[in-house]
């Protein structure tokens, strides 16, 4: 029993991280068409991307260990005098899987305690400190600062020092901005994405979780562009980019870029055409297929490791 | 001998709990209060034992957040930062983290601040979005 089982997980683990080296270098070839779409269809193409490696693993080993269905994708083949569909087993999957398996716990552990407990105790603090106006909630400090934090009810907070140097016209555009990732729970989407991609190499998923984020913003940009202006909520961008800047010089280190400049030519830019669904589901059959593809090659290379 | 924690000597905000918040809102309203004119205070989903609110001050004291003077038998506590003090801390904390991008997943700024752009940028992006509405305004 415990040699199966830790296949299983072996194979589960293993495929995560191999589904992830393939995502990470498949995803250079797809970036400019996805960056070319509309952005908020694309922060949700990105999130399925991201989400595909543990799914994909997961949709693989269950295939695998699946006499049913694997029948469907593995090659006729006797070990010994057992000729029948049997998932591949090793006896030697026992150590790689634990250690696979700490390495996978600490990483989404450490997720978690990063991200999940730090938001929620700022957010909790911020929220019975500051003053509740409604729209917002009201920090009083002097330090510009507009943001939404939170998870499931996330909460809109503009510091004093802020609404002092903004119009009551750029206060409207912050507020549809922030209303947007309110909408469209983009906190909680970051978090998942961070949590599909805890177990990989950093570097891996870097430019797609970067991507992810852009897009984010640029879609929320876009959503208060629908209520104001494109060039009320860029004007707005620029704005509150300066006075960051003049709040905190240190950070502000003289090179051309970033995503400030990116979000404001994208709000000047002619707008962005969704995907055509139809294109969208013929990607994801086309993936689905890739997996199922790799199910043979993947089981006679768990037996060879035997 | 009971031994006590040293005092915090952090210029860091330490994390606080929902019922420390709670007893620093009271102290903000009301100076110089004892445990048990703080406990009386509270509203009711925060209402707990008296201990459970000497233990909480005695933390806040030693986070020195609180100041305390000893009237009879009891101690008398008031808040060391102001309200305002509090949230500057606490917001300072957020933007410099902001800064060093670990809170960057956690939280949507309306304008990074991890972002380096320079003023000259800021200056083209200006030109183009005046451009931009010239356009539209000769177009309508």
């Amino acid at each position: 029993m415990l040699p199966l089982l830790s296949s299983i997980l072996l194979c589960v683990l293993a495929l995560w991280l191999l589904f992830g080296a393939l995502t990470a270098l498949v995803y250079q070839r797809l970036r400019p068409a996805l960056l070319a779409i509309d952005p908020a269809q694309a922060s949700n193409l990105l999130l399925a991307w991201l989400a595909l490696p543990p799914f994909a693993a997961v949709l693989a080993a269950c295939v695998l260990y699946s006499p049913d269905l694997a029948q469907w994708f593995v090659t006729g083949h006797c070990h010994f005098d057992i000729c029948g569909q049997h998932g591949p087993q090793s006896t030697l999957a026992i150590v790689p899987t634990g250690l696979l398996l700490a390495w996978t716990a600490f990483a989404l552990g450490r997720c978690l305690v990063r991200q999940w407990l730090p938001a929620h105790r700022l957010g909790k603090q911020l929220r019975s400190a500051g003053d509740d106006s409604g729209d917002f909630i009201s920090i009083e400090s002097a330090a510009p600062a507009a943001f939404t934090l939170g998870w499931f009810r996330p909460g809109i907070f503009i510091s004093t020092g802020m609404q002092a140097v903004c119009s009551a016209a750029e206060i409207d555009c912050i507020l549809h901005h922030e209303r947007a990732h309110q909408k469209r729970y983009d906190n909680i989407r970051l978090l998942m994405a961070w949590l599909f991609t805890a177990p990989l190499p950093r570097g891996w998923p870097g430019t797609t979780l970067e991507d992810m984020k852009f897009c984010c913003e640029t879609a929320c940009d876009l959503s208060a562009a629908q209520r104001l202006s494109r060039e009320a909520v860029a004007a707005a961008i620029i704005r509150v980019a300066r006075i960051q800047q003049t709040a905190s010089p240190g950070a502000s280190l003289a090179f051309v870029g970033g995503r400030t400049e990116q979000r404001v030519l994208a709000l000047l830019d002619q707008p962005k055409a969704p995907m055509a669904s139809e294109l969208v589901f013929v990607s994801a059959a086309a993936t689905l297929l890739v997996i199922l593809a790799l199910i043979n090659p993947v089981h006679r290379t768990i037996e060879l490791l035997r | 001998m009971v031994r006590r924690k040293p005092v915090s000597l952090s210029n860091t905000l330490p994390q606080l709990g929902e019922l420390e918040l709670a007893l620093l809102k009271a102290l903000w309203r009301r100076p110089e209060q004892s445990a048990q004119q703080l406990r009386q205070q509270l509203p009711g989903p925060q209402q707990c034992s008296l201990s459970t609110i000497q233990s909480t001050l005695e933390r806040l004291h030693r986070k020195s957040l609180v100041r305390r003077k000893k009237c009879g038998h009891a101690f008398v506590y008031c808040a060391h930062l102001d309200r305002a003090e509090l949230l500057g801390k606490l917001l300072g904390g957020v933007i410099r983290q902001l800064h060093t991008g670990s809170l960057d997943p956690i939280l949507s700024s309306f304008v990074d601040f991890a972002d380096k752009i320079d003023a000259s940028t800021l200056d083209r992006l200006d030109e183009l979005v005046q451009k931009r509405r010239l356009s539209r305004l000769e177009e309508d």
